[in-house]
């Protein structure tokens, strides 16, 4: 039997959480995976079927040792539990950030509830492994709407070069589908995070879909590029001067609020905004 | 109508027969002229032996988009425009040889095939039926208003200048009409066939049908034929007035799209422009060459308004299908194939053996009517080339595109594509499923067609290795049918699959039981542990949840879906009660006393506990939409009942009143083929929304249906179908 795609995703989360713990002494693979895994049984001294009961025990694992707080808010939601416990469960595998929650948290990724797909992205970003991006980035084709940008809204916060292709497919399969001037929540949030975390050559092939994008998300693409202290100014310029050439009272708008956010702090895209907003009417 | 007495001795000098032989002792047309012998018909169809047919030139009156704007005709033999007729068309136009004739504003028009208006006679108030041409004698008949109006007129006129030769006026509905020399033939009333004196309109011989319609009568040939629902040739055999005694082409009664009719009601006139009874009917052409009845290349043509399906006409054997870019406004059969015209003015040969086009002529005119008269033997030069196509292949086109109004003939692909073995129509079935935009109802028909398919179950495994993918583009394979069909293969390269579609949150719900059900039926050891972890996953998966970022708790699932995932999670709990270990047998003592798990998850995993067999729900075999018995070589049963109904549960529901609905056929003139009964259903069983055609029996056969009780469901609403045979 091949494996499935869940069980590639989770031995691939395994492999990340072992590397991202590489600073550790090198053990045994194994007894690292045996380790980490969740048993998919309720915790000792959890009764799952009391759900005001479990809700109490993820409160104080919360507050406890975050190994062993994951590994038994994990196992809990392994065995399964009412779905609001398992909403609280993943809120908290989010703040712990182990690396014994993943294979949990990639199971969540393709539960059938919104809801909970949604707080397993938000719990993944925060793994940051490999295997977690990929699983998020596979995130951004989900059949549901909020889960497709929530997947895009973590792909930015993560800041990760890995995902900049899958969201160019994502940004792209949205920047034609019209939806008035600002597009789809996926376009807009895959357009934030390529302006938040896209190299110099993806701030610059988002100028090109000025005019041919709903100029709404393109403009939080840009209002993110504007507000990273890392990118070159020229390129910086460029995206105002691109901006400020369509010379719409939209154009204008965005050009306001990026030289009242900046005042007192000159540059050259600054300056030019400036004088862009004088210009357009 | 003449006088008795002027009457007789006209027919006794017309038949040169002596009294003995004479059938006819009374007016045309009455009721209690007794039928001609065999003698008398012998005579008619020697005469009609005798006579030379005239040629016919091979043209197509084609009527405007407005029929308003009248008409054009068109040499098919060298697509050149011959001329036009602008006038007011208000009935179908008839071509009679070189006269092109039509209803227009209060009169009955002929024109000659270049458009010059040769004569009118008034219509008196009646439609145009038909009219038929020989020698230097036209034959029209009025009235068109249906059988059981019962008024009519057949008008014998002279060719040149439409003077009168002879009129009959009688108070009968009459049929389309044939003249043959001195002899016009006249059905009339459903049962008829009377030969008439075209010189003095007096009635020479009769046939009647004691158990058969009659409606229609042609030539063709040296022969002349009548019928309605089957086609006989006229001859001493006739005078029986029985289907038996007589040879004739019985078509089969199949169920074809649209229900199309063996031939067009003839008492009741067509539209002119677009008329739905001319796009959905068949199309056929008798061969006088053979002996008996049999038909141009054995085949008869189906169409529905794009597509045409050429199936064997002893068989019923589906030979090839094709679809036209665009409606077709009219066809014809001739030795070399059939030729159809679209209403854009595209002409194409068809051959007759595999439906490749051999020929095609841009007309220089399109409309949405063209009316052919082709001589048997047209046969224009190729001039095309195009690949050969396999059934299948030409089955898949047929069963794909994106007009709805095909939906019926797309259905009648799917099901031929369905009934043919090999791995390249499963392949078919398999594509067609996949289509994105395909209707509930198709995806229905060549879903059950997959089950039960051994070859090609590669095609299968390959769709469902597919994942939805909004980005990609990749919609969600139809995994429940194809868990059912590879499960009843016995394909256990699909578990992998099955698996990680059962945790893919795009299948459906109502898909997940057939996983479950499928993954039990392969008995691969690997699953149960999957399973196990969807019965943990699920299991307690009920009630509300708040949103990301705060506020009220919302329920994510509706009751249907709830019930679906319920199901699925039941028949995981069968299964790890048969196939799983200590650790899977105490998930289920945890799930059955989960106070947050639903009732039927808790009561099955009690019942598996406690060693009681797998319950099945009241009317199983209905519920599992293969109308298969409990136990009879598949478990393919759901604990839970399924999502909609399959064909077979509808039927044995339905059937039980069959004697009631075919009481509403009882005394009909016309007796269809089948009824076909949609409805809607919900999931206690009750029926509702019935709709009936052909429509004539709303009234009668709904009130019936909608009182039909069917097993119960998880549908919520569905629209359901039940094809009622009338044969007895």
């Amino acid at each position: 039997m091949r494996p499935s795609r869940t069980a590639l995703l989770l031995g691939a989360a395994l492999a990340g959480a072992t590397g991202s713990a590489s600073a550790q002494p090198r053990r045994p693979v194994a007894t690292t995976v045996a380790m980490v895994h969740p048993t998919a049984e309720a915790p000792p001294g959890w009764d799952l079927s009391r759900a005001d009961d479990v809700l109490a025990r993820i409160g104080r694992a919360a507050t406890g040792d975050p190994r062993r707080g994951a590994l038994d808010i994990s196992s809990a939601l392994l065995a399964g539990v009412e779905p609001h416990v398992a909403a609280a469960g993943l809120d908290t595998l989010g703040v712990l950030a182990r690396p014994e929650s993943a294979d949990t948290i990639l199971r969540y990724l393709d539960h059938r509830r919104v809801s909970l797909r949604r707080r397993a992205l938000i719990a993944a970003a925060r793994l940051h492994t490999p295997a977690m991006l990929r699983a998020i980035d596979a995130r951004l084709g989900d059949s549901d709407p909020e889960v497709r940008a929530e997947a895009a809204r973590t792909l930015a916060d993560v800041a990760d070069p890995t995902s900049v292709r899958a969201l160019w497919a994502a940004f792209e399969h949205e920047a034609g589908s019209g939806l008035g001037s600002e597009g789809t929540a996926l376009l807009q949030e895959s357009a934030r995070a390529l302006g938040a975390r896209g190299s110099d050559q993806d701030v610059d092939r988002l100028l090109t879909y000025l005019r041919r994008a709903p100029f709404g998300a393109l403009a939080r693409a840009f209002e993110a590029s504007l507000r990273r202290p890392e990118l070159p100014n020229p390129v910086k310029l460029r995206v105002v001067q691109a901006i400020a050439g369509i010379a719409t009272p939209q154009a204008r708008e965005l050009l306001t609020r990026l030289v009242d956010e900046h005042r007192g702090r000159p540059t050259p895209a600054i300056d030019a905004a400036r004088s862009a907003v004088s210009r357009i009417q | 109508m003449k006088p008795l007495a002027l009457a007789l001795p006209l027919v006794l000098a017309a038949l040169g027969v002596g009294c003995a032989n004479t059938s006819i002792s009374r007016g045309a047309f009455s009721l209690s002229t007794p039928a001609s012998d065999a003698v008398v018909l012998a005579a008619v169809a020697d005469r009609v032996r005798a006579a030379a047919p005239a040629s016919l030139p091979p043209v197509a009156a084609i009527v405007a988009d407005d029929p308003a704007q009248g008409l054009s005709i068109v040499d098919l033999g060298t697509g050149a425009l011959v001329g036009r007729v602008q006038a007011p068309i208000a009935s179908r136009p008839v071509v009679a040889g070189d006269l092109v004739v039509a209803r227009v504003a209060g009169s009955v028009v002929a024109w000659s095939l270049q458009g010059a208006e040769r004569w009118r006679v008034p219509d008196e108030g009646l439609d145009l039926v038909g009219a038929s041409r020989d020698g230097d004698r036209v034959a029209l008949v009025l009235g068109g208003a249906g059988v059981t109006r019962r008024r009519g007129v057949v008008h014998v006129v002279t060719a040149g200048d439409g003077s009168t030769v002879a009129r009959t006026e009688i108070a009968h509905a009459l049929g389309l009409p044939t003249l043959v020399g001195d002899d016009v033939f006249v059905p009339w009333d459903g049962q008829n066939l009377s030969v008439l004196d075209a010189r003095s309109g007096d009635e020479l011989s009769r046939v009647r049908s004691r158990d058969d319609v009659v409606g229609f009568s042609f030539r063709e040939g040296h022969a002349v034929y009548y019928g309605a629902r089957a086609l006989y040739r006229l001859g001493a055999e006739a005078a029986s007035g029985t289907a038996a005694g007589t040879p004739h082409y019985q078509p089969r009664p199949d169920e074809l799209p649209g229900s199309a009719p063996f031939a067009l009601d003839a008492y009741t006139s067509l539209r002119a422009g677009v008329d739905a009874r001319e796009r959905v009917r068949l199309a056929w052409r008798p061969d006088p060459a053979l002996p008996g009845v049999a038909l141009l290349h054995n085949t008869v043509f189906a169409l529905y308004h794009r597509d045409v399906f050429a199936l064997d006409a002893t068989t019923g054997a589906l030979r090839w299908a094709f679809v036209s870019p665009h409606d077709l406004a009219g066809v014809a059969v001739v030795r070399a194939g059939l030729v159809v015209v679209d209403d854009h003015g595209g002409a194409s040969l068809l051959a007759p053996d595999d439906g490749r086009a051999r020929w095609r002529q841009a007309l220089p005119v399109g409309g949405p009517q063209a009316v052919l008269q082709l001589p048997a033997d047209f046969a224009p030069a190729p001039n095309t080339d195009d690949p050969p196509r396999t059934l299948v292949e030409s089955l898949l086109v047929a069963a794909g595109g994106s007009d709805a109004r095909l939906l019926p003939a797309q259905r009648f692909a799917a099901q031929r594509l369905a009934a043919l073995p090999g791995a390249p129509a499963t392949a078919a079935l398999v594509s067609i499923l996949t289509r994105r935009g395909l209707s509930p109802e198709l995806r229905a028909v060549v879903g059950e067609g997959l089950v039960g398919r051994t070859e090609g179950t590669d095609a299968m495994i390959e769709a469902l290795e597919l994942h939805y993918d909004y980005v990609r583009g990749v919609d969600v394979p139809p995994v429940g049918f194809l868990a059912r069909a590879l499960a009843a293969a016995h394909e256990r390269r699909a578990v992998s699959s099955l698996v990680s579609h059962l945790f893919d949150p795009a299948t459906p719900t109502d898909d997940l039981a057939p996983i479950v059900v499928a993954l039990r039926e392969l008995g691969d050891p690997s699953s149960v542990q999957a399973l196990a972890d969807f019965v943990r996953l699920y299991h307690a998966d009920v009630g509300a949840v708040a949103p990301v970022g705060g506020g009220d708790a919302i329920i994510e699932r509706d009751i249907t879906d709830q019930g679906h995932l319920n199901a699925a999670v039941e028949q995981a709990i069968e299964t790890i009660a048969r196939a799983g270990g200590a650790p899977e047998r105490a998930l289920l003592d945890r799930v059955r006393a989960h106070p947050a798990a639903p009732e039927t998850v808790r009561v099955a995993a009690s019942r598996v506990r406690d060693g009681a067999p797998p319950e099945a729900p009241p009317g199983d075999a209905a519920a599992t939409g293969d109308g298969a018995a409990p136990g009879a070589g598949t478990d393919m049963t759901f604990g839970a009942p399924a999502g909609r109904l399959g064909p077979d549960a509808i039927d044995g529901a339905m059937s039980a009143r069959r004697p009631e609905v075919l009481a509403c056929l009882r005394n009909t003139p016309s007796r269809p083929a089948q009824l076909r009964v949609q409805f809607r259903y919900d999931g206690d069983g009750r029926v509702s929304n019935v709709s009936v055609m052909p429509a004539a029996f709303q009234a009668c056969v709904a009130p019936i249906v909608a009182a039909v009780q069917l097993p119960t469901s998880l549908a919520v609403r569905e629209l359901g179908t039940w094809i009622c045979p009338t044969a007895n």
